[in-house]
């Protein structure tokens, strides 16, 4: 909202409700909503005979009063609000991070349960027959290591199982 | 000491101002509100006026205000848009507010029959 100055109350606005971490809407509505009352009270004083710059001043000293509009909006349920969920952007914290993805994998199934499906059953079949591979043969005498052990080749020779002497 | 003397009623005072304001606030507000829905800088400006200038909320404790009372349920707040207008945020009293407001008008108007009865203060 810019007042008749040219200056713009958004700006000193949105610095000082920024420490409230209201959620973007609701700052939105706050900033509008005291936009048009710093406008109405920016406009009274010039009617009284403030000057341009007084009028500005004045106005914006009335949002430190009292204690100040942020510290006397800290108490309401509305500010601290959780940071809004980008996709691809991990939060602070392992457990939340964890959580985070639990979270999306399961709106992922909600939205696209064939997909998840999918997803599952092929989780569900590879697991076991890999699982099943290592039982059978661990891992110092893997097939792959017996194929390269006949070759030449650097990788064969430092694979080479050796002997103890 | 001279100065602690003198500013000692002067800061009596301004603490007295903030906490009758503070304990009335709810109550203007409500009764403001009673007749019907207005906007913020409306609400401080009757505010201003009914009190002949006794009274001021300034922009900083006015919605802060608004909007606890908006959370308890007893006020709601809603956009309207006027034609050629910019739309403004009226706030109207709920079923609930209204409640609230007979309740505190109930319990100002025994305190101060009862301030009255004490201090020897009646109303004009």
């Amino acid at each position: 909202m810019r007042n008749p100055s040219g200056g713009d109350w958004n700006d000193d606005l949105r610095v000082r409700l920024a420490g409230l971490r209201l959620s973007p809407a609701r700052e939105a509505e706050i900033v509008e909503e005291l936009s048009q009352h710093l406008d109405d009270r920016y406009e009274e004083l010039r009617a009284a005979g403030s000057s341009d710059a007084d009028a500005r001043r004045l106005a914006l000293e009335e949002l430190s009063e009292a204690g100040g509009l942020t510290q006397r909006m800290q108490s309401l349920s509305q500010v601290n609000q959780p940071a809004p969920v980008v996709p691809g952007q991990l939060r602070p914290g392992v457990l939340r991070g964890l959580w985070q993805d639990v979270q999306y994998a399961a709106r992922t199934a909600r939205r696209q349960p064939a997909f998840a499906a999918t997803i599952v059953a092929t989780l569900a079949i590879a697991t076991p027959r890999r699982s099943y591979r290592r039982s059978l043969w661990p891992h110092n005498s893997s097939p792959s290591r017996w194929r390269c052990s006949g070759r030449s080749g650097s990788c064969c020779s430092s694979r080479a199982p050796t002997s103890p002497t | 000491m001279a100065i602690a003397y003198m500013s000692m009623p002067a800061i009596n005072r301004r603490m007295l101002d903030r906490e009758l304001k503070k304990g009335s606030a709810e109550l203007i507000i409500l009764s403001i509100l009673e007749p019907r829905a207005r906007h913020g800088y409306e609400i401080s400006k009757l505010i201003e006026t009914r009190s002949h200038g006794q009274l001021k909320f300034h922009i900083a404790s006015l919605y802060p205000l608004l909007y606890r009372l908006e959370e308890r349920g007893w006020l709601q707040g809603r956009w309207v848009e006027k034609a050629g207008q910019r739309r403004r945020r009226f706030y109207s009293l709920t079923a609930e507010g209204k409640k609230v407001l007979a309740s505190q008008r109930s319990t100002w108007k025994a305190f101060v029959e009862a301030m009255g009865l004490i201090t020897g203060v009646h109303h004009a």
